[in-house]
């Protein structure tokens, strides 16, 4: 028998460092568990050649002195180990209509959408309206039971409008049809409203800086250690089984897929039937192709490259989605999404070139179909990254893929989905995959578990680590009483 | 519509607070208020109107959805609709 904690984090993702700190900062003795080598999850980086790369995250959205991230960052202290840099124009959206930027402040988007379609533009502005209302009730009335489909329609009629914030939605993962109202005014409320910040030295540093407060607070972190059992006795969890050592510890919080915690970790026998059948039946997000390219200093562009591009006009998205359920998408669309973390700090590429990420929704496919055709998808996608540097080929000293499978081997996200369960409106009330589960003590936290508002993004992840910390400091001040 | 006795209504209500805000039973008397006193945030009272919404078939209008602050309160207004 080893240590006793109060708690164990299984999963170092923006979840469960979120989680790990909050409760150690509040003085829990808390054990962190990583099966990776390097905190982070999807919000970390890799380095090749003097390249470096982030792996997923483009960059954060902070709404200063009034978000869940700005509001962290200053209760752990984050800025003692990371800086951030406010990146004036985040994005730049080039669609059949026209081109817009999305800008820190918000006012200057709506103008610019307004310059490519004039007749909307009072609708447009009563759409921004509703994203930044604080009218709950209003909000509740406009987004009850919608898919984001029959919300924008309430507002929108032209069709290259709306095809606009579909494209978006591939920060989703779902087409405007199938995801929530409710989830995707969350995300375009915190796309459009928030600032998006860039963490120096990339979305490692972000992860780092966590490690580092959890550590502060006297908070114990493990690498290479896989967790393979969650120990119960009754219905009650004891500790885990970790590399054939076991930690015992009052509370689990579980920052993994529920397929990895309830059927791998636990055993399906252990759980109820109605839990089993829920977890065999959850649609996941998407999944993604990265490919990440290290370009030389003779680029040239067609395109500023100082911004995450959205190019898609030859797209109209209807049919992006289909195909990534049905088959090839990488070969049959068009659009392109890349970003390029160099521009935002130079360090990060060698001799003034450029770190550019790709990013494609994916097929789910075994680790045997993507060793056999990933070089053939990324050639064809860098021949479309021709529209944005037409030399690319002529520049290329790095070149790294990414697949739904690298996704799982790094992060163990159920089928290297990229988003965690779908944003679908059945997936969305807070009973689907409550964060307190049904063994007593055992806790979920990241993108799997739902709180009502959507799952995916970093400040989701975050939103849900603090409140799987909350819970456990509510139910211990229950029980003592 | 068949009507449901007031009683059953209020627990069935309370039920669901005490679910979605996972509160103690004892908290949540008539006349809390969701926001104020028992520390849900407004989410969790949009989801409240939801499950109630979906549980009870009805649809209420916006005007009446900031009037349910409490569980008597929500009461009231569903009693309205539901009859």
């Amino acid at each position: 028998m080893n240590k006793k904690y109060d708690v164990i984090v299984i999963g170092a993702g923006i979840g469960g460092l979120v989680c790990a700190t909050s409760l150690a900062k509040r003085g829990q003795k808390v054990l962190l568990l990583e099966q990776h080598t390097s905190p982070g999850g999807y919000c970390s980086s890799f380095k090749r050649k003097g390249y470096t790369f982030d792996a997923c995250i483009h960059h954060i959205k902070i709404r200063k002195n009034n978000s869940l991230l700005s509001n962290l960052i200053e209760d752990f202290g984050l800025e003692d180990y990371v800086r951030f840099k406010l990146l004036n124009i985040s994005d730049l959206v080039i669609s059949q209509s026209g081109e817009f930027t999305v800008n820190s402040d918000v006012n200057k988007t709506i103008e610019n959408i307004c310059e490519i379609f004039p007749k909307e533009k009072a609708n447009i502005k009563g759409f921004f309206d509703l994203l930044n209302t604080n009218n709950v009730s209003y909000l509740y009335d406009k987004t009850r039971n919608r898919t984001f489909k029959q919300l924008v329609s309430l507002f929108f009629k032209d069709k290259k409008l709306i095809s606009i914030f579909n494209c978006l939605l591939m920060n989703i993962g779902l087409p405007m049809d199938r995801v929530s109202a409710l989830k995707a005014y969350y995300f375009f409320r915190e796309f459009f409203y928030y600032q998006s910040y860039y963490p120096i030295g990339g979305m490692q540093q972000l992860a780092d800086a966590l490690v580092s407060a959890f550590k502060q607070f006297n908070g114990e972190i493990l690498y290479k250690s896989d967790v393979e059992k969650i120990r119960l006795s009754g219905a009650k969890v004891t500790g885990i089984t970790c590399r054939d050592i076991e930690y015992r510890a009052e509370y689990v919080v579980s920052n993994t897929d529920p397929y990895n915690t309830f059927f791998k970790m636990i055993g399906e026998k252990m759980i109820s039937k109605r839990l089993a059948n829920r977890i065999s039946k959850m649609e996941p997000s998407i999944p993604s192709m990265n490919v990440y390219l290290g370009l030389s200093n003779k680029i040239e562009r067609n395109y500023d490259t100082d911004k995450s591009l959205w190019y898609f006009p030859e797209t109209d998205f209807s049919s992006i989605y289909d195909n990534i359920e049905n088959s090839a998408p990488i070969v049959d669309e068009k659009y392109l999404i890349c970003s390029f973390p160099s521009a935002y700090d130079t360090s990060l590429a060698p001799n003034e070139g450029t770190c550019m990420i790709i990013f494609s929704g994916a097929h789910y496919e075994t680790d045997q179909y993507w060793a056999k055709n990933k070089n053939r998808l990324s050639d064809i996608v860098i021949e479309r990254a021709r529209k944005i540097i037409p030399n690319i080929e002529k520049c290329i000293e790095v070149k790294s893929i990414s697949s739904p499978q690298t996704s799982y081997r790094y992060t163990r996200n159920y089928k290297g989905a990229c988003y965690g369960l779908a944003s679908t409106r059945k997936q969305m009330p807070r009973s689907y995959m409550p964060q307190k589960t049904e063994i007593d003590n055992l806790y979920m936290a990241g993108h799997w578990t739902t709180h009502g508002i959507g799952q995916g993004g970093v400040s989701m992840a975050a939103f849900s680590g603090l409140s799987a910390a909350n819970k456990i400091i509510k139910n211990k001040k229950r029980k003592n009483i | 519509m068949t009507t449901i006795p007031a009683d059953k209504l209020l627990k069935d209500v309370k039920k669901m607070i005490l679910q979605i805000g996972e509160l103690d039973e004892d908290a949540v008397t008539p006349d809390a208020k969701f926001v104020e006193d028992l520390g849900l945030d407004s989410m969790m009272a949009l989801e409240v109107l939801a499950s109630l919404e979906k549980k009870y078939k009805v649809k209420i209008p916006e005007e009446n959805l900031a009037k349910m602050t409490s569980l008597s309160k929500t009461v009231e207004v569903l009693t309205e609709h539901l009859t």
